[in-house]
C-alpha cells in the first residue's frame, strides 16, 4: 500500500469514527461524544490532505479526474466547509450528523474505484479547468451545507419535544439556521453559476462552442435553476423556515446526480472527467 | 396595460416557467437530440414509434432550438425585463431616500422597537452619544439630529438585484442575438496555401444563423505542420501554425490546438484535423498548367494498408466532369509502430461515369495520360489542417454580462441594506434607548446587534455618569 492509500484510509476511519460519534453524541444526548466528533472529523482532513497532495505531485493535476479524484476532492471540500462553518458556529455541531456519514460511506465508495490516476489530454490542460473545478468544490460543499442545516432546522421542528429535542435545542435559533441555510445557496448559487461560465469560456476555447446542449452542459443549468427557484421562493413569495428548507433538502440530489449520476446514465464528452476516456 | 406588466412581472410566472424550462430539459437530455446525435435519435424514432408522435409534437428532438422552449425562454427574458424594471425602481427609493428626513420621536413611538436601559443617571444626550458610539463599533453608519440617531449599512446593496436582472435579461438577448448572427463551418487548409474565408471555401455545411452579415474575406494559411506537439509536458496532438491575413498583411498568428485558438475580432479559429492532401496538376501533353487542385485524405483513413482511398471530383473546361480516385500505400508497419506509408501514390480516374484506364502508381512529379490529351501529375503528396471556423461577436459580451450578473447578485444577496432608528426616553429611572429596525430580507441577526449596541450604550453611559459623580 502506498503512503496516499494508507492516508487515505486514515481519513476514511476517522470520518468513520466522527460519524459515530455524532450519531451517539445525538442519540444517548451526550454533548461529549458530539465535540469528540467534531475534532476527530476536523483531524480528519490532514490525513486526507495530505493524501490529496501526494496524489497530486505523483499525477501531475488536481484531484479532477475519475470517480475517485471527483468523489474525494468533493468530500475534502465537504469536510473543510462544515470546518470553516464550525469555527464560527459552534453550536451548529450536530450538522455533523448528516454530513459525516454521507462523507465517510462516500469517500469509502471512492476508495474502491481505480486509483490509477487519469492523464490529462490536451482538451483537460487549460487553466479554466481549474477555474472550473475550484468553483465546482465550492458550490457542492456550499449546498451540501445548506442541505445539512436545512435537514435540522426540519429535525428541531419535527422533534420540538423528547430526547432529541434537548440535544438540538443547542442550536442556535432556528431563525439563524434558517438564514444561514439560505445564506449558502446563495453562494452555492453564485459558485454554481461561476463554474458553468468557467466551462463555457473552456469549451469555447477548447472546442469552439461555449454551449451544446450536451447533458452534463444541460444538467448543471437544470441545477441552477432548481435553486433559482429556491431563491426565488424565498426572496419574492416569502417561503422561509421549514418550505424553504424542504427546497434545500430536495435540491440537493439533483446537483449530486448532475456531478456523479449524468456521466455513468449519459453517453458524453464530457463525462471522460468521471469514467474516462 | 397594467394588467400585463403585473402578469410578466409576477414571481408565479417566473417560478412556472423556470421550473416548465428545467422539467423540459430533463425530457431533452433523455431523448436523443438530432442536432447532436442524428443517428441515435432515428433509430430511437423507430424503436418508439408511439412515444415519437408525442416527442415530436413537443419539438423533443430539437429540444433547445424547438418553438416551445424558445417561446418560454423568451417569455422567462421579457418577465426578467419587467422584474428588473420594478426592482430598478425600488432600487431608485431606497437610494434617494438616503437616511431620509428624521422621523419625529412621536411618530417613532408608534411603532415596535426593542428597548435597553435604564442608563441609570445618565442624561438623554449622554446616553445617545454612548449609542452612536457603540453603533459605530457595530459596523454601521451612525448620523445624529436631535434626539433621533439614524444607523444603517448597505443600503448600495439594493442596486444589486436590478444589476443581476438586467444582466440575466440583457444576457438572453445578447445570446439570441449572437445565434441569429453567428456562423461556423469547417475549412480545410493545405499546409503552404492560402485559402480566404469565403462560403466556397468552407468544406461540409456552414451553420450560419439567418441574419449572419458574411463571410470576412479575410486569407487564412497554415504552415509549420507537426504531428506531435508537446506544450508544457502535455501531448496536444498535430498542430499548424494558423495565419490570417488582409491582403498581404499578416493580422494574427497562432499555433492552434485544443485550448489555444486564433482569435481575431469576432473569429475563432479551431483545429478540427488533419490528413493527407495530395496536390494534382491537369496539364496538357506540352507541360502546360491547365489546373491545379488538392486531394483530402483525413487521418481517420488511414490503416494498416496505407491512406485512403480519397475522391477529387474536377468539373469545368476543357476537363469536362472527372473524378479521380486515389490512395497512399502502406510501405510495411512493425507492430506497434505508425503505419510507414509509400511516397507512391495510387491513382485511377473516371470520366463522367467511365473509367478511363487502369489504376496508376505516380511517384511524386510523374504524370499520367488523363484523355482529350490532357494528363494528370500527381506533385506532391502535402498534409492538409482543417480548422473550425467560428464567427460569432457574442462571446465576449455573453462573458461580461455574466460577470456583471455575478457581481449583482453576490451584492444583492450578501450586501443587505439594514437600517434603524434610535432615541431615548427618559424614565423615573433614567433615559431608556429604543431602536426601531428596517432590515432587507429579514436579516435575524441585525436586531441582535442592535440590541448588543444598545446594551453596550446603556452601561457606557452609565459608567460614565458613575465615574463623574
Amino acid at each position: 500500500m502506498t503512503l496516499e492509500i494508507v492516508l487515505m484510509w486514515t481519513a476514511v476511519t476517522m470520518y468513520a469514527a466522527g460519524s459515530i460519534a455524532y450519531v451517539s453524541g445525538l442519540v444517548f444526548r451526550l454533548p461529549k461524544a458530539t465535540t469528540i466528533a467534531t475534532w476527530v472529523s476536523i483531524l480528519g482532513l490532514v490525513p486526507h490532505l495530505v493524501a490529496t497532495g501526494v496524489r497530486w505531485v505523483r499525477v501531475g493535476h488536481a484531484p479532477f479526474l475519475g470517480f475517485y479524484e471527483v468523489v474525494s476532492g468533493l468530500v475534502l471540500a465537504a469536510v473543510l466547509t462544515m470546518a470553516l462553518i464550525l469555527l464560527k458556529y459552534r453550536s451548529l455541531a450536530p450538522m455533523g450528523v448528516i454530513i459525516m456519514p454521507i462523507s465517510f460511506l462516500t469517500l469509502g465508495a471512492a476508495m474502491l474505484a481505480p486509483k490509477g490516476g487519469m492523464e490529462v489530454s490536451a482538451t483537460l490542460a487549460s487553466w479554466w479547468l481549474t477555474i472550473h473545478i475550484t468553483f465546482a468544490k465550492l458550490a457542492y460543499s456550499a449546498f451540501i451545507a445548506s442541505f445539512a442545516l436545512a435537514l435540522l432546522y426540519l429535525g428541531r421542528e419535527r422533534w420540538s419535544e423528547g430526547r432529541l429535542a434537548d440535544m438540538l435545542s443547542k442550536l442556535p435559533r432556528q431563525e439563524v439556521v434558517d438564514d444561514l441555510s439560505f445564506k449558502l445557496v446563495g453562494a452555492g448559487f453564485i459558485f454554481l453559476g461561476c463554474m458553468i461560465a468557467a466551462g463555457a469560456v473552456w469549451a469555447n476555447e477548447a472546442w469552439g462552442r461555449y454551449w451544446a446542449w450536451d447533458p452534463i452542459e444541460t444538467w448543471s443549468l437544470i441545477s441552477w435553476i432548481v435553486y433559482a427557484i429556491y431563491l426565488h421562493l424565498r426572496l419574492t413569495m416569502g417561503w422561509r423556515g421549514r418550505k424553504s428548507a424542504w427546497v434545500a433538502v430536495v435540491a440537493l440530489p439533483i446537483v449530486v446526480f448532475a456531478l456523479i449520476g449524468v456521466p455513468i446514465v449519459y453517453s458524453s464528452i464530457h463525462g471522460a472527467y468521471l469514467t474516462g476516456p | 396595460m397594467k394588467a400585463l406588466v403585473r402578469f410578466l412581472r409576477s414571481p408565479r410566472l417566473a417560478l412556472g416557467l423556470a421550473l416548465g424550462i428545467a422539467a423540459y430539459s430533463v425530457v431533452g437530455t433523455l431523448i436523443p437530440q438530432m442536432d447532436l446525435d442524428p443517428a441515435k435519435a432515428t433509430a430511437w424514432i423507430a424503436a418508439n414509434p408511439g412515444l415519437a408522435g408525442v416527442a415530436g409534437v413537443l419539438g423533443l428532438f430539437s429540444a433547445y432550438t424547438s418553438p416551445i422552449f424558445l417561446a418560454a425562454v423568451a417569455l422567462l427574458g421579457v418577465c426578467t425585463v419587467s422584474c428588473a424594471w420594478a426592482r430598478t425602481r425600488a432600487a431608485a427609493r431606497i437610494l434617494a431616500r438616503g437616511r431620509g428626513p428624521f422621523p419625529g420621536i412621536e411618530a417613532l413611538e408608534k411603532r415596535r422597537g426593542l428597548s435597553a436601559g435604564p442608563a441609570r443617571g445618565s442624561s438623554s444626550a449622554g446616553t445617545l452619544s454612548a449609542a452612536e458610539a457603540t453603533l459605530r463599533a457595530e459596523g454601521l453608519e451612525v448620523a445624529r439630529q436631535g434626539d433621533v440617531i439614524s444607523a444603517g449599512r448597505g443600503t448600495w446593496g439594493a442596486l444589486g438585484s436590478p444589476v443581476f436582472h438586467w444582466s440575466l435579461a440583457l444576457l438572453v438577448v445578447v445570446i439570441a442575438m449572437g445565434q441569429l448572427t453567428r456562423a461556423e463551418g469547417r475549412v480545410v487548409l493545405p499546409i503552404g496555401e492560402r485559402v480566404v474565408d469565403a462560403p466556397d471555401s468552407y468544406s461540409g455545411r456552414i451553420e450560419a444563423g439567418p441574419f449572419f452579415g458574411g463571410h470576412t474575406g479575410l486569407t487564412l494559411a497554415a504552415r509549420d505542420f507537426q504531428t506531435k506537439t508537446v506544450v508544457e509536458g502535455v501531448d496536444r496532438g498535430a498542430t499548424a501554425l494558423v495565419e490570417l491575413y488582409r491582403g498581404t498583411a499578416l493580422l494574427a498568428e497562432t499555433r492552434v490546438y485544443s485550448n489555444s485558438p486564433l482569435r481575431y475580432g469576432s473569429l475563432l479559429i479551431h483545429p478540427d484535423t488533419w490528413g493527407y492532401a495530395p496536390m494534382f496538376s491537369i496539364e496538357t501533353t506540352a507541360g502546360q498548367e491547365l489546373t491545379t487542385a488538392y486531394g483530402h485524405i483525413p487521418i481517420s483513413d488511414v490503416t494498416s494498408r496505407g491512406a485512403g482511398p480519397g475522391v477529387l471530383d474536377l468539373s469545368g473546361g476543357a476537363i469536362g466532369r472527372a473524378r479521380i480516385g486515389f490512395e497512399i500505400p502502406a510501405r510495411g508497419s512493425a507492430a506497434g509502430q505508425p503505419v510507414r506509408l509509400a511516397p507512391s501514390l495510387s491513382v485511377s480516374v473516371r470520366r463522367g461515369d467511365e473509367a478511363t484506364g487502369a489504376p496508376a502508381l505516380l511517384a511524386e512529379g510523374d504524370r499520367a495520360p488523363l484523355y482529350d490529351g490532357m494528363w494528370l501529375r500527381f506533385v506532391k503528396r502535402g498534409t492538409y489542417v482543417q480548422v473550425a471556423v467560428a464567427n460569432d461577436w457574442s462571446v465576449l459580451y455573453i462573458y461580461a454580462l455574466f460577470a456583471l450578473a455575478a457581481i449583482g447578485l453576490s451584492v444583492g444577496l450578501f450586501v443587505r441594506p439594514r437600517s434603524a432608528w434610535v432615541y431615548s426616553v427618559d424614565t423615573a429611572d433614567g433615559p431608556m434607548l429604543t431602536s426601531v429596525s428596517r432590515h432587507a430580507r429579514g436579516d435575524p441577526v441585525f436586531d441582535e446587534r442592535l440590541e448588543r449596541a444598545l446594551q453596550a450604550a446603556v452601561a457606557k453611559a452609565s459608567d460614565e455618569e458613575e465615574r463623574r459623580t
